[in-house]
């Protein structure tokens, strides 16, 4: 346990303010019901089917696709602060990683999975 | 003097490389080709065995041949040869079995002609051959238990050779599930002696028994276990049930395999670890009254089965018996012996059975028989000499055979310990009263197969005999004849005996039945005498209940119908193992499959729970939607359980 | 900022630790090769190329765990992984298993319209994940491996894109797998937290230096981990899935999860249990039985008896083969009890097990028909329309049943050898017992070719598949070869475990 009071108290103390905040707009803000309040809201028209609506698989291809590319940048990025002390391999490293996520992307493209129609 | 030679390999190998070609290239070759192939291998083998046993023969059992082909397995302190080793015990089994077997290749030519897998039966044929002669040439247990499977295996195969009967395919199963149970016993046997003295040749095993390295404990409960192995590969009570149903296969493979030479490895086996048998008092009584038994009960059913074939297997089970009354009692070579004179018998009589069913368009009946004697001569001489020999006259083989284990057994009872005493004693009168009951079955095969009035089915048209399958009956039944004067022991001539003891002596001597030879003459005239009474009790009913007064067995039969009607369905032992040991396994596995994993798992962990929840709303929902969440549920019940172990078996709880 | 020596340091020793995964590499490669082949061969055209492609690179991997074979073990990456004998045997049988799936499919897959190049790349990317798992010497280089392994396995199970089954089978395989290793980076974390290192070899300090029996971290961390690679592995109670997965993939896939994924998580086992966990083999005095012993015991009885039970009433060859390759599961734990010759026992029997069971597998896929049927009754006279195959089967199901002298009774053989003299005789007399039971559910299906009639109309002979037919060729032809010289086989595996202990 030593060394961890600090971040359990944080914890305790962050806590304790959401949900000081929060009971208090609950207790001490008026209320008025009525149906349009209660009412969900979408894009401003009533809300009809089921919410669990199928997404196209189109969506989760681009999210991980943004998701591969942007690990990517974190890599890069520490590499790019030390590239001159890693030299000639830490270059000749990068390029083949980078390459293989071309290879990946390349795959991704032809194979159709960037057109949208 | 122990010899190294090169030659024993082909013994087993030829036999080997004729099975390939003929699975391999058999349809094409053609069934000339196919026979030739079959015959010739196996029969250059026996000729090898021939010339190899020359050595043995030659120091009147004293050599022996080894060959050490190369280490199959060598790790740390385990070093494991295929090696072989032909003495005195394994050059008897090598010449009764290449023998037999090229017979019985040369017997099927005939009996086979003309079947859709003929070459397949060749090619299994040869194969078995091979695993055979592994088995009894090999000189450590694992190249030994390699040939025990082997020969399963092949068995197996060759039961279920007719496969359009579903029955004769599910007999083909049971014997090698029966066979699997007694290996069971085998492996555990085989690991415990491997533990206690480190190696599993039979040399290094010979010597840690002599040297006291195992203790009686450990040597009991090895040679128990690998009596149950033997029990299932020789078909001995409680494993005996598969033989009679093996007679579904064709019937030189019942003469061959499921009389002569398979069904004789439990007693080989013995009779190879005699050494460790004599030191093992308690085993050794087991296998003694097992065998006495299975040799009364084998026999009494014997008496009401109506199929030629099945009359004959109970009858070999019965004789196995006595086989193993003779190693049970320790007189190692009586029960080989009669393994030897038994070959050659019962050969005779499945190839003559064989030769009847031929001729007869496949008729299994006796009771549909009858009269045959005129049409089938050569059968029916060779027959009836294999019968004389079977039910124990003299001078016909089994007689000195038979008569040596049961003398065996009752000169010993007067010399043992009281219990050991009682034990051969018991083993004796059982093996006395089965002479009679086999004398009585025996003829009333013979009686009812060939002698009075025909009861054919008159659309059965009788063929004639075929040369090819005559001239094995005949040099069966010469064998059968003579084959038992060797060991004459009655006349004074004891070559048997002596030709064994650089093998079996020692043990022999060990073991209660052998330490006082002296007895007197007349002792031993005196129940020779008492046998060849009961056969000829059991010779004169069946000759008066089936050829003088033919109604009168109806009539017992009607009489007794209660009694009858338990020895003709061999006592219920099948529906009685149906019921106790197959059904509640698969009710047990069907009730994992269907109630744990289906009913509990899914209906339970999924639509119980789903249907009891959904009203609560939330919760069920996690059930509900399929069976992933629930094996994801039941990984981590499982995941807590571990944890809770661990956690309570450390203390920490 | 990084002191310069220490970039130049390890960025010297680049190449060497290149070097000392180069099997891994190979695979990787091969995976990029096909699939930039893939794209550029026309979308019609036979994807067949690409599965002689990823064989040249499997081959090429054998030869780079062959080449460097007796050399002492060398750490590389920070220790975070090894390059010994023991991670090059592993290398071979899982190029060898990724082999002889994939020959399966070059002759099964177009028949299932799902010859794509992918199947290839995915294998060979498992493959490559399985080597590294390997040679992980580190939990967290163990978790990449695990996850290069299976993340691949999940979509080969799925490949078959228009069979619901396949989809189904991988969906559960991923759902379930990313539960265990929920667990497994659980455990990882918590082991982390107790000995304040990744590395096995640090946890084994620590549990030689403390007792471990009052330490809920390390205990619980430890035992998550191997909940994870027990899942792997299929072991009871971790094994739901498996029947499920094996049944609804695509039939090499299949071949490839029942050998390679199998050995590669008993290789993990192996490298956790004996290089990190040694010490936790049995509890401290007073506490005998919370070792890990204690625990596998229970679960290899289990896993055996369970696996078998069930498997006597299946009625589908490909589910009957799922829970055999369980029931071997149960088998190969008893090894991880039985220290230094129980480990060589695993290693020769997973060698001796992906020959039979990839064997056996290519032929289920050999007589599946277009229609997929994998069930008994289409297996009902096999032994006349396919007399080579069907002897072909039944040799791979008499040796997998662990009947001489094939591989697979030798390998049971020492494996027992290996318990008896460890002292584990009752666990010894139930897996023989075991045994003696499935063989009974393997001579079904010999009965099922041979003896029982044909009550439908008489079907067609298959087509045969040079590809399948070379596959299942060889692996009958090591089936019996390791059952009758298994002596260099078991050589190799006795001095390969030696830089385990």
């Amino acid at each position: 346990m030593l060394g961890y009071e600090a971040v359990i108290l944080l914890l305790a103390i962050a806590g304790t303010i959401a949900v000081v905040f929060v009971g208090l707009s609950r207790f001490l803000g008026p209320r008025n019901l009525n149906e349009e309040k209660t009412t969900p809201y979408e894009c401003g028209v009533p809300p009809s089917g089921t919410a669990r609506e199928r997404f196209p698989v189109r969506y989760y291809i681009v999210a991980m696709l943004f998701i591969i590319f942007d690990i990517e940048v974190v890599f890069l990025y520490p590499w790019a602060r030390l590239f001159r002390e890693l030299g000639m391999v830490g270059f000749v490293e990068m390029i083949l990683f980078m390459l293989v996520l071309l290879v990946g992307l390349v795959y991704a493209w032809r194979k159709g999975a960037l057109e949208w129609e | 003097m122990t010899h190294h030679t090169s030659m024993l390999l082909w013994i087993p190998l030829l036999p080997l490389i004729g099975a390939v070609i003929n699975g391999l290239f058999g349809r094409r070759l053609g069934d000339k080709a196919v026979s030739f192939i079959g015959c010739a291998t196996v029969g250059v083998s026996f000729l090898l065995g021939v010339i190899a046993s020359v050595k043995v023969f030659g120091s009147h059992g004293e050599d022996r041949l080894v060959q050490s082909v190369y280490s199959w397995i060598k790790i740390g302190g385990i070093d494991i040869s295929i090696s072989f080793v032909l003495d005195a015990l394994s050059v008897i089994m090598v010449m009764v079995v290449a023998g037999v077997s090229f017979i019985i290749h040369v017997y099927s030519i005939g009996y086979m002609r003309g079947d859709a897998g003929y070459a397949r039966y060749f090619a299994y044929l040869n194969l078995f051959v091979f695993s055979m002669l592994v088995l009894v040439l090999g000189d450590n247990l694992p190249v030994l238990f390699v040939g025990w499977e082997g020969v399963g295996l092949c068995s197996y195969l060759l039961i279920g050779f007719w496969f359009e009967d579903r029955e004769k395919a599910s007999a083909g199963k049971k014997a090698f599930i029966v066979n699997r149970i007694g290996d069971l016993g085998f492996l555990i046997g085989m690991f415990i002696l491997f533990g206690a003295a480190g190696t599993l040749s039979v040399d290094g095993l010979k010597q840690a028994a002599d040297s006291g390295l195992l203790s009686t404990g450990v040597l009991t409960a090895a040679c128990i276990l690998l009596f149950v192995g033997a029990c299932g590969k020789s078909a001995q009570i409680p494993l005996y049930v598969w033989l009679p149903d093996a007679m579904a296969g064709p019937t030189p493979v019942s003469a061959l395999i499921h009389a002569a030479t398979m069904v004789t490895a439990g007693v080989y086996m013995v009779a190879r670890l005699s050494f460790l048998y004599s030191l093992a008092p308690t085993a050794s009584a087991i296998v003694a009254l097992v065998g006495g038994f299975t040799a009364l009960y084998a026999a009494s059913i014997g008496i009401t089965q109506r199929d030629i074939k099945k009359v004959l297997a109970y009858s070999t089970v019965s004789q196995l018996g006595y086989m193993f009354v003779g190693v049970g009692v320790g007189a190692y070579f009586a029960g080989v012996f009669h393994l030897m004179t038994h070959a050659f018998f019962k050969a005779c009589l499945f190839l003559g059975s064989g030769a009847v069913i031929h001729a007869l368009s496949g008729e299994q009946n006796i009771l549909k028989m009858g009269g045959l004697k005129k049409k089938l001569k050569w059968t029916y001489w060779t027959f009836l000499i294999s019968t004389l020999a079977i039910a124990g006259f003299p001078p016909f083989s089994g007689f000195f055979s038979k008569d040596e284990i049961l003398w065996k057994a009752l000169s010993s009872a007067s010399h043992a310990g009281w219990a050991t005493g009682w034990v051969h004693l018991l083993a004796y009168l059982m093996g006395l009263v089965a002479a009679a009951i086999t004398a009585f079955y025996m003829f009333r095969l013979v009686f009812l197969t060939f002698h009075g009035k025909s009861r054919l089915d008159p659309s059965v048209h009788v063929h004639s005999e075929i040369k090819v399958m005559s001239w094995p009956l005949a040099v069966l039944a010469g064998l059968a004849a003579i084959g038992g004067w060797v060991g004459a022991s009655l006349f004074g001539i004891h070559g048997f005996a002596h030709f064994t003891d650089s093998v079996l002596g020692q043990a022999q001597r060990q073991a209660v039945a052998l330490k006082d030879f002296a007895h007197s003459q007349a002792a031993e005239w005196g129940a020779a005498g008492l046998s060849v009474c009961v056969a000829l009790m059991g010779l004169a009913l069946a000759w008066y209940l089936y050829l003088k007064k033919p109604d009168v067995p109806q009539k017992i039969a009607e009489r007794f119908k209660r009694l009858y009607r338990l020895v003709f369905n061999k006592y219920w032992i099948d529906e009685v193992y149906e019921a106790l040991v197959l059904n509640p396994i698969h009710q047990f596995s069907i009730f994992l499959w269907r109630i744990i994993d289906e009913k509990l798992i899914d209906g339970l962990g999924v639509n119980g729970p789903a249907k009891l929840l959904r009203g609560v709303g939330g919760i069920a929902r996690m059930f509900q939607s399929g069976n992933v969440q629930v094996y994801a549920f039941w990984m981590f019940v499982g995941i807590c359980a571990v944890l809770l172990y661990v956690i309570y078996a450390a203390g920490l709880f | 900022m990084i002191p310069d020596s220490i970039a130049e340091i390890s960025a010297s020793q680049v190449p060497g630790d290149l070097m000392a995964i180069l099997p891994f590499l190979v695979a990787v490669a091969g995976g990029l090769v096909v699939i930039i082949v893939d794209l550029l061969m026309r979308p019609k055209a036979s994807r067949q190329a690409l599965g002689i492609l990823s064989l040249l690179f499997l081959v090429l991997m054998i030869l780079a765990c062959l080449v460097d074979v007796g050399k002492p073990p060398e750490m590389a990456f920070s220790d975070l992984v090894v390059a010994d004998d023991f991670s090059r045997f592993l290398g071979v049988i899982f190029a060898v298993a990724a082999a002889l799936s994939a020959l399966t499919a070059i002759g099964r897959l177009p028949d299932e319209g799902a010859a794509r190049g992918e199947f290839y790349a995915l294998l060979l990317f498992a493959t490559g994940g399985a080597c590294l798992l390997a040679q992980a010497t580190d939990l967290i280089s163990m978790f990449i491996g695990l996850e290069c392994l299976s993340i691949p396995a999940y979509i080969l199970a799925a490949s078959l894109r228009r069979d619901p089954r396949s989809a189904e089978a991988g969906f559960k395989y991923f759902i379930l797998g990313a539960f265990a290793t929920g667990f497994l980076v659980y455990g990882i974390a918590l082991l982390y937290g107790a000995a304040g290192s990744t590395q096995l070899k640090e946890i084994a300090r620590l549990c030689a230096t403390q007792p471990w029996t009052g330490n809920l971290m390390l205990i619980v961390g430890a035992l998550l981990v191997l909940v994870g690679l027990l899942f792997k592995i299929a072991a009871v109670p971790f094994h739901m899935w498996a029947p499920d997965v094996y049944q609804g993939s695509p039939t090499p896939a299949t071949a490839f999860f029942a050998t390679a994924v199998k050995a590669a998580a008993f290789a993990a086992l192996l490298r956790v249990l004996f290089m990190a966990l040694p010490d936790m083999r049995t509890g401290t005095a007073g506490y005998e039985d919370a070792g890990w012993a204690g625990l596998l015991t229970v679960i290899a009885i289990l896993t055996m008896s369970v696996a078998n039970l069930i498997a006597l009433v299946q009625n589908d060859v490909k589910r009957l083969l799922a829970y055999s390759s369980i029931a071997h599961a149960g088998y190969l734990i008893i090894g991880l009890l039985c220290n230094q010759e129980g480990a060589a026992a695993i290693l020769f029997y997973l060698a001796a097990y992906t020959f039979m069971t990839v064997g056996a597998f290519a032929l289920v896929a050999y007589f599946e028909h277009k229609s997929g049927g994998t069930s008994m009754t289409e297996y009902v006279g096999l032994g006349r329309r396919h007399p080579v195959a069907a002897v072909a089967l039944c040799i791979l199901l008499f040796s997998l049943a662990g009947i001489p002298p094939t591989a697979g009774f030798f390998s049971k053989f020492y494996l027992f050898r290996a318990a008896v003299n460890e002292g584990f005789i009752v666990l010894t007399v139930v897996a023989v017992l075991n045994s003696v039971v499935s063989a009974y559910y393997y001579l079904r299906v010999t009965v099922a070719m041979y003896m029982e009639d044909e009550t439908q109309e008489k079907k067609p002979a298959v087509k045969a598949s040079f590809a399948i037919a070379l596959a299942v060729g060889i692996c009958v032809l090591f089936v019996l070869l390791m059952g009758v010289h298994p002596t260099p086989y078991l050589d190799a595996a006795r001095s390969s475990v030696l830089s385990l202990f």
